[in-house]
Formats: structure tokens, C-alpha cells, sequence
């Protein structure tokens, strides 16, 4: 059962932030699933993608030709999402999915969750902006609970 | 005091890894480390598993994470505390090291040199913080090949500039360990230097700056004073006539290249008039010195695969 939906566009404007939303659960359930995907993942445009490359290499120190920096696309967006709880942090997913479902139970939660009880109260999924390198973005979190 | 090759920088599933942190485990007791510390990015949902797993194949274990912030990277070795890397910024990071050190933890800056967005999330140092001294341990080289890694030298560079300034932090190798490797990556290791065989002498050592890094060599380096008394890496000392002492053999463990070749000593530093480079072989090495407030480095270079490297890169002995 669908509990809470948000759906999203983003800029590059919103790179680096987190993103908070709030939701209820009125009673106790086996289980809890957030959905979380955002598209596109990849950016498409080759030659900003060098530029950006050659612009980071350049500020760390170190130098990189173009043809070094073809070797290292595609770049793409990394969204991650995380988890709390009435009784604190319950977990985050930081990895390079663009589409997929965490489950949230006492027994055997997704990696990165704690293994709980989802009890009644309230509950706050963030997503976290690590890298926006597309004109947009769009992401869109669905939690579902099940009895 | 000997001086134990650990691993410290370290994924699994529950971030970003391929690795269960059994199977992370495994590999640890495969490649002959003494042991390692899980650092999950923003997760700490891995360190039972590798606990229990460690516990079961006699490694030294500690829990941990890597914040992995929009500003930097910061590992917190120890699981003590609990924090959350959402809040931690330019502005709250030095708050945020602080109450994790109040719980026993450590703090070690990862891959400060690395470039960041969008190759990577924050990987870049872009905290700005005005004391490093905050800091437990500094990650001087970092991944694969870091012999070879322009990036590595940059830090380095980086690490020198803040002992000059007074800087006083332990150096570290992370291999960043994600999954298996091939065979042409080759990694080094942060030698520690314990008094006891357990997680919380890790600790204390790093926290004593008890830590060199290398590829291929394990080392015993000490500097004598004239009644014989000996400070191990890291140590304080006061100005004056010392003897440096050395012990270097061939690092054996699967781990460790196979080819390495040891060809001179580099000592540096403030503490010193001038660098001095000696060749050097396995076996044992000492070398009277005067030394002047301020730090004195050790190097090893060399050859691993036929090509010139640092092989090995001290925390400095510090002189007041």
C-alpha cells in the first residue's frame, strides 16, 4: 500500500543539498519499501562532460588531456536516499542505482538499513544531491508499507 | 614496538563495494594483513557481519564509516559514536570531529588530493579547515598503484606543507577497497605500530601517530638518544644528537608485490640542515643526526616492477 509519493525536477542549482520529506505511519506494519529512482542518469553531451572533467583535474593539481578524460565517461548524476525514524536513523544507500526498491523489516533489511520494527510515528526520507550534472533531473521517491 | 600492516579504508555491499563484509573479511586473511576497519560510506549497517567474520578468522576489527560529504571525505575509525553525515559541512566539521573523538573515535582525512564532482562525490578536500591538527590521520596515498599516482604526490606535498606549519598527524595508506583487484594493482599498506593486538591499540597508535605507509617493505624505524633511550615514528623528542635506526626486510605477505627493490634512504624535514639520501638495502640501517626543532621524515625509494617509487613514507619524528 502506497503511503507517500514526491516527485521531483531538479538543476543544476540543486546540486549538493538534501531534501527532506516528511511522512506518517497511523499504525505498525511487517514492512516498509521506498522506491526510489531518478533519470537520466548518464549526461549525454560528451564534450561538456570532458570540460567538466579537465576543469576538477585542473583544480586538484593534476593535469589531464581530453583524451585521458574520453577514458573516464560517461559522468551522470548520483542521487542517494536515506531514512529516519521515530527512533533516529534507520539507514542510508549510497551506491550508483538510479532505480530501485530498499525494504525496511525486522529480519532482513536492504544494505545500509537497520534491521527494525516499522512502528507507527513518524518517519523522514531524504535525498541527498552528490553530484546534478544534467540541465535536470528528475527523481521520484514512492514508500509503500506492507501488513 | 613492532609494526603491523592494516587496511583501513574498506567497502562492502552496504554502500558501494561488491564484497559482503565476510567475504571483505576473507579476502583481509587471504592477502595477510593484520586486519582492517570497515568504512562503509554512510553506513554502519556492515560492521556486525565483519566483526563476527573477523573474530573467526583471528583479524583485528574495527568498526567504522566514511563520511562522505559534498565538501570531503572523512573516515571515523572505532564505532563509538553516532553522527550524521547530512549535518556535516564546512562550518560544523570540526564540531562534528571533535564529539567523535569525545566517544574514543578517530578521524582520518581520505583522499585529500583526489578530484571531486563530478568524477567523484566530494572526494576533494574542500572543507577549509584552518587547523588539520583536528585530524588523526591524514590519507597521504590512496588506491591502487599509489607508487605511481600523481594525486598521491600532491598529497604528499600537502602533508609536508602542514608539518612545516606544526601539523602533527598520522600518515595512512587506503586502498579504498572496494571489490577484487587484478593483478597489475598493486597496493601498499599503513603499518601500525601496536603495544597490543586488539582494536583499541590501533586506536591509540594512530591516535600517537605511531604509523608509516608502504609498498613492499616492513620497517622498524626508532631514533636513539644518547642513553639509549628509543622513540618510535611519530614521537616527540627534544633537540639534540640522535642515531636513527633502522630494520627493513621484504614485505612477504600475499598482499605485497613480489619485485621490490630497495635503493636509498630520504630523510627530510624542518628538523634537518639539509636532506640527506644514503643507499640503503635491506637489512639494518643507522645513521647518527643532529637534529633542530621541527620534523624529520623517513623515505625509502626504490624500484617495485622496474619503476622508480616512493616505497615507503613515514609519519616524522617530531622535535621540540
Amino acid at each position: 500500500m502506497e503511503v507517500f509519493k514526491v516527485k521531483k525536477t531538479l538543476t543544476r542549482k540543486d546540486d549538493k543539498k538534501h531534501f527532506y520529506f516528511p511522512f506518517v505511519l497511523d499504525k505498525d506494519y511487517f514492512e516498509l519499501v521506498i522506491n526510489f529512482k531518478y533519470f537520466p542518469k548518464y549526461y549525454d553531451d560528451k564534450e561538456a562532460s570532458i570540460d567538466l572533467l579537465c576543469a576538477e583535474f585542473e583544480r586538484a593539481g593534476v593535469c589531464m588531456s581530453r583524451e585521458d578524460a574520453i577514458k573516464k565517461l560517461p559522468i551522470g548524476n548520483l542521487l542517494t536516499v536515506s531514512l529516519d525514524g521515530p527512533f533516529g536513523h534507520i539507514g542510508n544507500a549510497h551506491n550508483q542505482k538510479n532505480d530501485i526498491a530498499y525494504i525496511i523489516n525486522k529480519e532482513k533489511s536492504s544494505y545500509g538499513f537497520l534491521n527494525i520494527d516499522v512502528v507507527k510515528g513518524e518517519y523522514v526520507v531524504a535525498v541527498s544531491t552528490h553530484s546534478v550534472v544534467t540541465d535536470a533531473v528528475e527523481f521520484e521517491v514512492i514508500i509503500e508499507v506492507k501488513e | 614496538m613492532e609494526f603491523y600492516p592494516f587496511e583501513m579504508h574498506t567497502h562492502t555491499r552496504h554502500s558501494d563495494g561488491s564484497f559482503l563484509p565476510s567475504s571483505l573479511a576473507e579476502s583481509v586473511k587471504d592477502e595477510g594483513l593484520f586486519g582492517f576497519c570497515l568504512t562503509d560510506h554512510n553506513a554502519t549497517t556492515g560492521n556486525a557481519e565483519a566483526q563476527k567474520a573477523s573474530e573467526q578468522l583471528g583479524l583485528i576489527f574495527l568498526k567504522g564509516l566514511e563520511w562522505t560529504t559534498f565538501h570531503g571525505h572523512i573516515t571515523v575509525l572505532g564505532g563509538h559514536s553516532t553522527s550524521d553525515y547530512r549535518e556535516i559541512n564546512p562550518d560544523t566539521v570540526v564540531e562534528q570531529i571533535k564529539k567523535i573523538q569525545k566517544s574514543g573515535d578517530i578521524a582520518v582525512l581520505t583522499h585529500p588530493c583526489r578530484p571531486g564532482s563530478p568524477f567523484c562525490s566530494g572526494c576533494y578536500d574542500d572543507f577549509n579547515i584552518s587547523d588539520y591538527d583536528i585530524f588523526d590521520g591524514f590519507e597521504v596515498w590512496s588506491s591502487f598503484n599509489p607508487h605511481l599516482n600523481t594525486i598521491n604526490k600532491n598529497a604528499e606535498a600537502k602533508y609536508d606543507k602542514l608539518c612545516e606549519k606544526g601539523c602533527k598527524i598520522a600518515v595512512m595508506y587506503g586502498r579504498d577497497w572496494h571489490g577484487p583487484r587484478s593483478n597489475d594493482q598493486l597496493v601498499a599498506a599503513t603499518y601500525i605500530g601496536l603495544e597490543e593486538l586488539n582494536a583499541k591499540s590501533v586506536l591509540k597508535a594512530i591516535k600517537e601517530r605511531r604509523t608509516y605507509i608502504s609498498i613492499g617493505v616492513r620497517a622498524n624505524i626508532k631514533l636513539k638518544d644518547s642513553l639509549g633511550n628509543f622513540t618510535d615514528l611519530g614521537g616527540e623528542v627534544r633537540a639534540g644528537n640522535y642515531t636513527l635506526v633502522c630494520r627493513l626486510q621484504q614485505e612477504l605477505a600475499r598482499f605485497a608485490p613480489e619485485n621490490v627493490i630497495v635503493e636509498k634512504i630520504l630523510l627530510s624535514g624542518t628538523a634537518l640542515e639539509e636532506k640527506i639520501e644514503t643507499k640503503v638495502s635491506f637489512g639494518g640501517f643507522a645513521k647518527f643526526l643532529t637534529l633542530k626543532p621541527g620534523f624529520l621524515k623517513v623515505e625509502l625509494l626504490g624500484k617495485v616492477n622496474g619503476k622508480k617509487a616512493t616505497l615507503l613514507f613515514s609519519t616524522p619524528f617530531f622535535v621540540s
